[in-house]
Formats: structure tokens, sequence, C-alpha cells
């Protein structure tokens, strides 16, 4: 433990072993590794170490006999306070706490030790704090939360996914065992011939949904190239020209002609043919379809927002299930409930993100952003 | 085939998507029970009017038993169920439901054994050994 006398100027200090002492405890101090700060009873400095002024860019003369809780984030004022209760009440025992310290740019996590110093009457008189810069662990420590997260998420999605395929290969499967244990009784094959193949197609059609959905899960090394926006939207709409005549659609491009973005071309293909054609799909009947798309930066994302005015849906309902697989909402009998399942897996393989809003009969929008450290 | 209590019920609600499912479903059931009184629905919003219907018309006390499955479109078999449950139900024991799924999803099975409104759960596709169990 550091005496405090050897805070202050020791002019006075005799003989050589104090001046070897002065010296030694006088680099402890001016170390470039630990924050030392002394206070008061009531919490305002008396002493700020040459390294802690440096790291909070603080002049020491303009800070000595403030509260020391102004250098200490909002967040963190109760811990503080409580950790400094705990020494009163204790005096002996050092504690340790941490504290998240204002700087230009955000916010430093320093680790603290607190410790009541006494009088020579043994009299709480002042408090001796030491500590430490764990900002990059706790960074560290943030990223792999994160990792962690993002792996359990996929766990889930997996098992989740396992489940499903499961289910839907074995309805069919089901189908063709149910007609199976009934053509005898049934009598006639030939319907239970056309039954059989009706599943079989479907079973088919299932597998190769599947198939879809892991080729894009399972892409490691997605090409990206930098896009015209505009342009490859155009060309989707001219793609499904018909459809967008027939239902009578109106397409507002609201942004410039030379925006571009980086994508994987075939990915950013079909989330817009998707996205376009739900829009149609679920048109309301009681007006003409129209569709606004704007663009903007976020960060490191690119944002496409498509905005219909169409039958909308009713978000805090389906909240969960809107990106699921195998979810219909309106009465299609087109709708195969993968569409925006295969969306969301596409811009996600990506590193991209999709959101919805949406109101019943006023319309839904969805925002994609694509990822642009993504390459 | 010998008839057992199933053909006792005096009416059968099948609701499935799935056309092909009801097609086996409906030969087993009538095979089964050749005079039943059968109900098949693809659209579970109006296999939940119809049910409706029944509860509240205070005349019909036929006891119905109901095959229901769990993946549909737009409401699934549990908020089928929910939305039963909310319905308040007057005549509850007129109504036995089985929940007939290709789900093998534990969780799925758990939950038919463990609700309330539920008599038990079928792996698809309904056979005569089903309704022996009923």
């Amino acid at each position: 433990m550091i005496k405090k006398e050897i805070l202050t100027d020791q002019n006075t200090s005799l003989g050589k072993q104090a001046q070897t002492d002065d010296a030694y405890f006088r680099s402890i101090i001016e170390n470039n590794s630990f924050y030392i700060i002394k206070t008061d009873l009531d919490g305002n400095y008396t002493y700020l170490n040459p390294f802690f002024c440096k790291k909070l860019n603080v002049k020491s003369e303009e800070w000595l006999g403030k509260n020391s809780l102004s250098l200490v984030m909002q967040e963190d004022h109760d811990i503080c306070v409580e950790t400094v209760q705990l020494c009163f009440s204790d005096p002996d025992t050092p504690r340790w706490v941490m504290l998240r310290k204002p700087i230009p740019n955000g916010a430093l996590f320093t680790q603290w030790e607190f410790k009541i110093l006494k009088d020579d009457n043994g009299n709480p008189f002042e408090f001796l704090c030491i500590g430490h810069d764990i900002t990059p662990l706790i960074l560290k420590q943030e990223e792999l939360r994160s990792l962690v997260d993002i792996a359990a998420e996929q766990n889930k999605r997996l098992l989740n996914f396992t489940y499903i395929t499961s289910h839907n290969i074995r309805s069919h499967v089901a189908n063709i065992l149910g007609i199976l244990n009934i053509s005898q009784e049934l009598g006639d094959y030939q319907m239970a011939l056309d039954l059989i193949q009706e599943s079989t197609t479907s079973l088919n059609e299932t597998l190769n949904n599947l198939n879809e959905i892991i080729s894009i899960q399972a892409h490691t090394s997605l090409p990206m190239i930098e896009v015209n926006v505009f342009e490859e939207i155009n060309r989707v709409i001219q793609s499904v020209q018909v459809i967008i005549s027939n239902a009578d659609v109106t397409l507002d491009y609201n942004f410039d002609e030379t925006e571009v973005l980086n994508t994987n071309p075939a990915y950013f293909e079909s989330i817009i043919l998707n996205l376009i054609t739900n829009a149609v799909k679920y048109k309301s009947p009681d007006r003409a379809p129209r569709i606004v798309i704007t663009f903007h930066e976020h960060e490191h994302y690119k944002v496409l927002t498509f905005q219909d005015n169409g039958l909308g849906i009713d978000i805090e309902k389906y909240k969960d299930q809107l990106f699921g697989m195998y979810k219909t909402f309106h009465k299609n009998n087109d709708s195969r409930g993968l569409g925006l399942y295969i969306t969301k897996t596409q811009i996600e393989a990506m590193h991209g993100k999709i959101e919805v809003e949406s109101g019943v009969n006023v319309g839904t929008t969805f925002k994609l952003y694509f990822n642009q450290k993504f390459t | 085939m010998s008839q057992t209590a199933v053909c006792a019920y005096q009416r059968f609600i099948i609701i499935d998507d799935d056309r092909i499912n009801n097609i086996v479903s409906k030969f087993v059931v009538l095979k089964y029970c050749k005079d039943a009184d059968l109900h098949i629905y693809t659209d579970p919003e109006a296999a939940l009017s119809y049910i409706q219907e029944i509860n509240n018309d205070s005349l019909d006390q036929l006891n119905t038993l109901v095959f229901l499955d769990i993946n549909m479109p737009r409401i699934s078999g549990w908020e089928f169920l929910e939305a039963l449950g909310q319905t308040n139900l007057s005549r509850t024991k007129q109504f036995t439901i089985f929940i007939t799924s290709s789900s093998i999803d534990p969780s799925d099975i758990k939950r038919a054994q463990d609700h309330a409104l539920v008599s038990g759960f079928f792996s698809k596709p309904l056979t005569f050994e089903h309704l022996n169990k009923i």
C-alpha cells in the first residue's frame, strides 16, 4: 500500500534511503498503466496522477477539489456511490468497482479498487482509488457475446429448419402412405395413382425448395459486385412487365439514378422480384397498387425501402412468423410461404438485414439493408 | 370391420389445408363408420365459424369429433384452439378434439398432450388403428 506522504512533495526528506524511496514511489505513481487518484471523504479530488489526466484528457489543477462523480458516466453514479458506502461500512476492506469514464469519443471502461485511508488516530481520512483500463477486454467480451448470440440463433434456426423440413417432407410421405393404405379398399386404382402422382410432385417440389434454401445458406464465397440500383430494379420490372401492367401498378423511384450498391446480383434480383410480386399479389382491392422505392445510407449499410399500399399484415400478431418458412397470411392459393423466408436468407447471406413495418389495409414497408463492408 | 366407440360420435369435423390428406381421412372415417356425418374444412377460419355456430345453437347437442391439423396457413392449429378457447365454448364436452399432424417436433406432441382442449395426437396419415384407439 502506498503511503499518503509519497504523494506530496517531500522537500523535507533527509537521507539517501528516503531519496531512493521517493524516486521509487514516484515511479509508481507516474506509471503508464494505472490510474491513481485520491479524494476527500466527500468524493472531491485531492490528487490525480499524470496517467489518469492524460487518458481522460483533463488537467489536474482544474479538477482538484471538484467532485469525482463528474468524471464518471451518469449510468454508473449509483454503483460508484454504493461502493463508497461499502467502504465506509467496513473501512478496512478494499472494494472493487467497474466504472465508465467519459472521453471525447465515447467511454472508457475502467476497473477500480477503492480504499479508505486513515489518519494517525485511525479515523477515515481520504479515499485512495487505483484503477486501470479494461476497455479492450470489454470490447472483446462484447464481440464474443455477439458471436455466441449469433451461434445460438443459428442453432435455433437449424433445429427449427430441421423440424419444418421433416414436417414438410413427411406431410407428402404421409399422404402417399395414406393413399396406399386405402388403395385396396378404394378399388379405384386410377384415382389412387393420380393422388400418388400429385403427392410425389409436391414432394419433389418441396425437396427442390429445400435445396434452394440450403444452397443459399451454404454459400461461403458469394461474388459481390457494384450494381446500379435503378438499372437493376428496372431490369426486374421489365421481366414482370405483364404482371405490373395487368395490375396497373404505379412505381415511384425516389432516388438518384446514379446510385450504386455492393451486392450479389442474383440475390439482388431475386429479392427485388419477390418484393415486387408480393406487392402485386397482396394489393388492396380498394386502391390502385403503388410502390414507392427509396434509397439512403445508414452506417455501413445502403438501404432500399419498398413501400406499398396493399393489404398489409397484422405485424403485432405475425411478427415472429412473417419471415418464417411455409407461413402464409392471406387467402391466396398461390402462396407457398417461401418468398420472404428466401429473401431474408439471401440478404442475411450477404450480411445484411431486412426490416418490415405494416398496417392492415394501409400497406407494407420493407427495408433492405445491404452491408457495404461485406465483400 | 368391427365398429367401435368412435362411430358413436354423431358428427365428424376434419380441419386440414391438405386436400389429399382430407381425401384419405374422409375415406378412412367413412369406411369405419359408414353413416358418419362428416364435415371437411380446408380453411381453418371457416371451420372456426362453423364450430362457433354449433356452439351458439343450443338445440345442437350432437357429440362431435374433431381432427385438427397444426400447420395451416394464416392460423395454425394452436391458434385455432386458442380462438376456440376464447369463444367461451359453453359445451366443451360436446367436442372431442384430436390433433393430426405430420410434425415430429416433440414440442408439438407435448403441447398436444398438455392442452386442455385436446384429447390426443395422431401422426398422419389417419388410420383405422387411430380410430380404434378413440
